[in-house]
């Protein structure tokens, strides 16, 4: 499905090069939940967003190949990008209260992304959120850390991406919550051969919903393990 | 006898919201009374938007309460009115020094202002109990990474000899090195500084490892109140006991929703 073999990720600093990641070359394969593990600054959301290439390319520097279905990324122009950022690998990310435009009430994102209302509801009740009409009235100020998380799960997972990226998930999210995105992800790459990537700190999360794990060390990325707790099912 | 520090009773904290035609009030916290003792790790648990924040500020005198009243106890005056002897560490990673100005300058400012009061003489000494290279001195904020930062802001919360210090989710969003790192000198600062410590957060491994007494939250009300031993060997309220089985993460979504729900639904039946 997709193919990374990026040999580095540095970051320009004035006439700098500082290289943060190398080295680093993995495939993502259908129905199966990935993760990386890091510490503090090792580079793991910056690896992640550069695999659409949206890191700022007058800050960072990209070398290597991406292949998604066959297509390799750097020959892509950006309006292929933005379909496929749009359609097939869709982001949820850290601070996700930032990726609302704080102007507008959640309904918009409603109206704007989602066709089937009744797969909308659905989904917002599996995460304990209140009904669309209740929760589209809300600016995103209004919204807590815990719950613009879920919504932006919500939003990315119900166009049904084949890939589905998600940075920090359960950084804000409380322990009833974690339980049931362990069971939606599980559920999402079991059907419709799709597949999730996580990145986070948090290891027992990690272990609980992951197939595959890799680590960055050293900047650069492990391969891939079978997680021996869950595996591949 | 353990002294008592600060005596809560009866809070409640309410915003009201005004559209075109009405105003909704929304209750933050409701009824929340509790005591924090001398020199202990209090920790306050619950799930997001059940108000710990709210109760923070409202602790550290940044927000009035509604109702209700807080009485703290001490009898040193160790302060003049303009150091608050509670201070508060808050959640906002990266956001909580001045990106644009040295290490030292953060340091030196905070000493000076504490004058005879502060523990500390220099900002070296500071660096070293928080264990922050000398060279970070003429680092600005924004060049610190994430772990650094709040390490720097717990520095300056420290140099002024607070008595209570509140820690508003601490741990989230760090790796495991980090969070261990925390913790000791948390503990530390409780030890060796005497130092009351107020923590809040959502992750209930972690409070498990520092905390004296824990109060559970929800929905703005105080669920439970109790030692970690008795709070995680014998949690009286059904509530608590939930919250300390999903935290292992084993639970299917049915039973998540299925509690939540009748949780729920026994409340509507209690207050109705």
């Amino acid at each position: 499905m997709l193919r990374a073999d990026i040999s580095k990720i540095s970051i320009l600093n004035s006439n700098e090069e500082n290289i943060l990641l190398k080295n680093i070359s993995f495939n993502l394969d259908p129905n199966v939940i990935y993760t990386i593990l890091g510490e503090n600054g090792s580079g793991k959301s910056t690896l992640i967003k550069s695999l659409t290439l949206l890191p700022d390319r007058r800050f960072f520097r990209i070398d290597g190949k991406i292949f998604w279905n066959g297509k390799n990324l750097f020959e892509a122009s950006e309006e292929e990008l933005i379909m496929l950022r749009k359609n097939q690998i869709r982001y949820v990310f850290q601070d996700c209260i930032n990726s609302f435009d704080p102007l507008k009430r959640i309904s918009y994102y409603f109206d704007w992304m989602v066709e089937d209302k009744q797969q909308l509801n659905e989904l917002l009740e599996y995460f304990n959120l209140p009904e669309q009409t209740e929760l589209g009235k809300l600016y995103p100020y209004e919204l807590s850390g815990g719950m613009a998380q879920r919504i932006a799960i919500v939003l990315a997972a119900i166009v049904k991406p084949k890939l589905l990226i998600l940075d920090e998930p359960t950084s804000a999210a409380d322990t009833a919550v974690i339980n049931l995105l362990i069971h939606f992800l599980r559920d999402y790459v079991s059907d419709g051969n799709n597949s999730v990537l996580i990145v986070t700190q948090d290891l027992l999360f990690a272990e609980k919903v992951s197939d595959m794990i890799a680590e960055i060390k050293n900047h650069t990325l492990t391969e891939f393990q079978v997680n021996q707790s869950v595996g591949l099912k | 006898m353990k002294k008592v520090l600060v005596k809560c009773e009866n809070l409640f904290y309410e915003v009201s919201e005004k559209n075109f035609l009405k105003e909704e009030k929304k209750t933050i916290l409701q009824n929340v009374s509790f005591e924090i003792f001398d020199n202990e790790i209090f920790s306050i648990a619950g799930e997001s938007g059940s108000g710990k924040t709210t109760l923070a500020k409202v602790l550290a005198g940044i927000i009035r309460p509604t109702k209700g009243e807080i009485r703290y106890f001490s009898d040193n005056n160790i302060h003049s009115h303009k150091i608050s002897p509670v201070q508060i560490l808050f959640q906002n990673n990266g956001e909580l020094i001045n990106p644009y100005r040295t290490v030292e300058s953060l340091l030196t400012e905070v000493l000076e202002k504490a004058g005879s009061n502060s523990l500390f003489k220099s900002a070296n000494q500071l660096l070293d109990i928080f264990s922050l290279d000398y060279s970070i001195k003429n680092q600005k904020g924004f060049s610190l990474s994430g772990g650094q930062q709040q390490r720097v802001a717990l520095a300056r919360i420290l140099a002024i000899n607070p008595q209570i210090i509140i820690l508003d989710e601490p741990f989230s969003a760090q790796d495991k090195a980090s969070v261990e790192n925390l913790i000791g000198l948390v503990k530390d600062i409780n030890k060796n500084f005497g130092k009351t410590i107020v923590c809040i957060s959502h992750d209930l491994k972690t409070i498990k490892n520092i905390s004296d007494r824990i109060m559970i939250m929800k929905n703005g009300s105080v669920i439970e109140t109790g030692d970690v031993k008795e709070i995680f060997t014998d949690p009286k309220n059904d509530y608590t006991k939930f919250l300390i089985k999903a935290s292992e993460l084993e639970l299917s979504a049915e039973e998540v929703k299925k509690f939540l729900k009748e949780y729920e639904q026994n409340q509507r039946n209690q207050n109705s």
